[in-house]
């Protein structure tokens, strides 16, 4: 897919298929927010954490972000691996407020389900 | 203002730093949390405070990507119109804002500073915590909030997580509504740690009546909390529950280690010092049975204060303790009883790479001094090894009670000594019972080979003389208990057959060397 941050719309956006990620709040731990990935009309809200890098003067220079938690619809629990490639794809491209340019570098991994 | 208001605010200013505005200051971030309310719903009965993790890794921490409490409270708040969560009042909502995020990002790319340091504090290169937004809001939390009960799911807060260091220490300093049942009169009474263990081992032992559902996505997608909350708030819950993994919290305590029990253990003992009535800890006392030594005596030592006290009876005391840690592999339950036997292989086997061990060998060497100087050293690192070395006031009296009955036990087993004995052991057995040993060899050599009647008689008189006389220099010195622990341990065979290849004539033992007689 191709995403693209749509800042005036506040989401990232792949506009030939119309999919698209959204940040939704920030949780009371530091650095874990949550998220919605909007695809084929479906809601898959998940969760998501910052791992910034900071150089000598604590700019952030690189984002990783590591999501979990998804929260896929039965009927598309197939397609899992699709959803999880789709949304480290849109983070990469999403960085930090829709702005990712400002980093050298963005990367998203899934952290797989994690039952106690 | 109100929220949407500064939200609205932000947003703008959020776009002017996009291109090339000045952002807001530390102070007008402070100063738009601080317009806002710090209430919970209307609906709200009670405030419930989270913090820490949930889910331990058996080795001393909790799994980084583990079940957290946040993740537990935002399941009851986004359910449960009756609980109070600070993520539900409007300045922890701005926090929470994608306007007042990317706000506060900018705020610290112009000061040199890091985004969370700034939300949620920070500790300076003196080690000083340095308050965040989030902790103003907490503090103002805790004492708006202060008229309504306050119920905990902070069993392994941070010692430098918010609630730690600022909403705690907020609890005395207003009046109201009881902090998982402490009242503020305790609390201001017991001081900011105690209050702090007492509360972690209270919250730990409600957090045990959780239940989670979790789908094959490894999602939390509902709490069970029906026996949770106690029967003043019980109410429906409506959470789902349906499909997927049930797991209780119970079962991920099971995966505590001893050093996470103890501080609950020291916790419980305060609760049930301060508490009006005493308070049970099930989910703990099993935990401590199972999850090792150190917790296994301390949390007997809990018991047995929290008996004590009740009854101002030692030995109902030492009952309760010896009940408390029973299941404990059935190790201290065979102590209890009196069965060294059966404690010391079970012991064996469940000491196997505990490190407590060794260190509550030392201790327990000091409570085997205290009941017997010098001889008592065995038993006491015996008992330090069960114990884990923290053997607090009550615990050593259960000790010393039982010290009696174990000594009555060796004592009963010394008559029969002699007999037990073998005739060979090797080198790696203590050296007294070593030189006992060969001293039996020797006996049973010139009963068996006797040739002159008067001589061999003489003989074995004389080794008889040695015997005694070696046997009661190691009860005084406290070698005999430790060759009586060796001999157990080593199952020897009482009845073994005299060898046939020429029996050494001098013990190798040195210590008696000059009393061993030549045949």
């Amino acid at each position: 897919m191709a995403f693209e941050n749509d800042y005036p719309n506040r989401q990232t956006i792949d506009r030939e298929s119309g999919t698209y990620l959204k940040f939704k709040q920030g949780v009371n731990q530091p650095n874990v927010y949550e998220f919605s990935f909007h695809f084929e009309d479906q809601q898959i809200d998940f969760y998501a954490e910052e791992t910034p890098e900071y150089d000598a003067n604590n700019q952030v220079t690189s984002q990783h972000w590591t999501f979990f938690q998804l929260d896929i619809p039965t009927h598309l629990e197939d397609r899992k691996s699709e959803i999880v490639e789709m949304i480290s794809e849109a983070m990469e491209v999403y960085g930090s407020h829709y702005n990712n340019e400002q980093y050298r570098s963005v990367t998203a991994v899934f952290k797989p389900p994690q039952i106690p | 203002m109100t929220l949407e208001e500064i939200i609205k605010k932000l947003e703008e200013n959020n776009e002017a730093v996009r291109n090339g505005g000045t952002p807001f200051s530390l102070d007008e971030l402070h100063h738009f949390t601080n317009q806002l309310s710090v209430q919970t719903q209307d609906s709200s009965q009670f405030i419930l405070l989270y913090s820490g993790g949930l889910q331990p890794d058996g080795n001393g921490s909790f799994k980084s990507d583990g079940l957290q409490a946040w993740q537990v409270a935002k399941a009851f708040g986004d359910n449960n119109a009756n609980i109070g969560l600070v993520d539900q009042t409007p300045a922890m909502r701005l926090v929470f804002s994608e306007a007042f995020d990317q706000a506060v990002q900018n705020t610290a790319a112009s000061l040199s500073v890091k985004k969370q340091d700034i939300i949620f504090g920070s500790i300076d290169p003196n080690g000083n915590r340095i308050d965040g937004l989030v902790d103003d809001i907490s503090r103002r939390f805790i004492h708006d909030n202060a008229n309504k009960p306050f119920i905990m799911l902070t069993p392994f807060a941070n010692l430098g997580s918010t609630y730690i260091a600022t909403e705690l220490p907020e609890f005395k300093n207003a009046q109201g509504a009881d902090i998982a049942g402490l009242s503020r009169e305790i609390i201001q009474d017991i001081g900011d740690e105690k209050t702090r263990l007492a509360i972690a081992a209270l919250s730990f032992e409600q957090a045990a009546n959780l239940h989670y559902s979790f789908d094959s996505n490894g999602r939390l997608i509902g709490v069970d909390a029906a026996e949770f909350w106690g029967s003043q708030f019980k109410n429906p819950e409506n959470m789902r529950t349906q499909g997927g993994v049930i797991i209780s919290q119970a079962d991920l305590f099971e995966k505590l280690h001893a050093s996470q029990i103890e501080p609950l253990t020291k916790g419980a003992e305060i609760a049930n010092e301060v508490l009006p009535e005493k308070t049970s800890f099930e989910t703990l006392e099993r935990l401590a049975k199972n999850s090792g030594l150190i917790g296994s005596i301390v949390f007997g030592g809990a018991i047995m204060g929290a008996a004590y006290k009740e009854t101002g009876s030692i030995a109902h005391a030492a009952e309760a303790g010896g009940e408390a840690i029973v299941p404990y592999g059935e190790t201290a339950h065979d102590i209890y009883n009196g069965d060294l036997e059966a404690a010391q292989r079970s012991a064996t086997i469940e000491t196997a790479s505990n490190g407590g061990s060794l260190a509550g060998a030392s201790g327990g060497a000091a409570i085997g001094t205290i009941v017997q100087p010098g001889g008592g050293t065995i038993i006491g690192g015996f008992f330090g090894a069960l114990g884990g070395g923290v053997l607090v006031g009550e615990a050593a009296a259960f000790l010393y009670d039982k010290i009696d009955d174990i000594r009555d036990f060796f004592n009963h087993d010394d008559d029969r000594l002699f007999e037990r004995l073998p005739i060979q052991i090797n080198d790696t057995a203590p050296p007294a019972l070593q030189h006992l040993v060969e001293l039996k060899r020797l006996h049973v050599e010139v009963s068996e080979n006797r040739q002159s009647t008067d001589d061999a008689q003489n003989k074995i008189e004389r080794i008889e003389n040695m015997y005694d006389e070696a046997y009661d220099l190691y009860s005084e010195d406290g070698q005999l208990e430790e060759a009586l622990m060796y001999l157990r341990q080593t199952e020897i065979p009482t009845e073994q057959p005299v060898i046939s290849e020429q029996p050494k004539l001098q013990s190798n033992i040195g210590l008696h060397n000059n009393n061993v007689l030549s045949p």
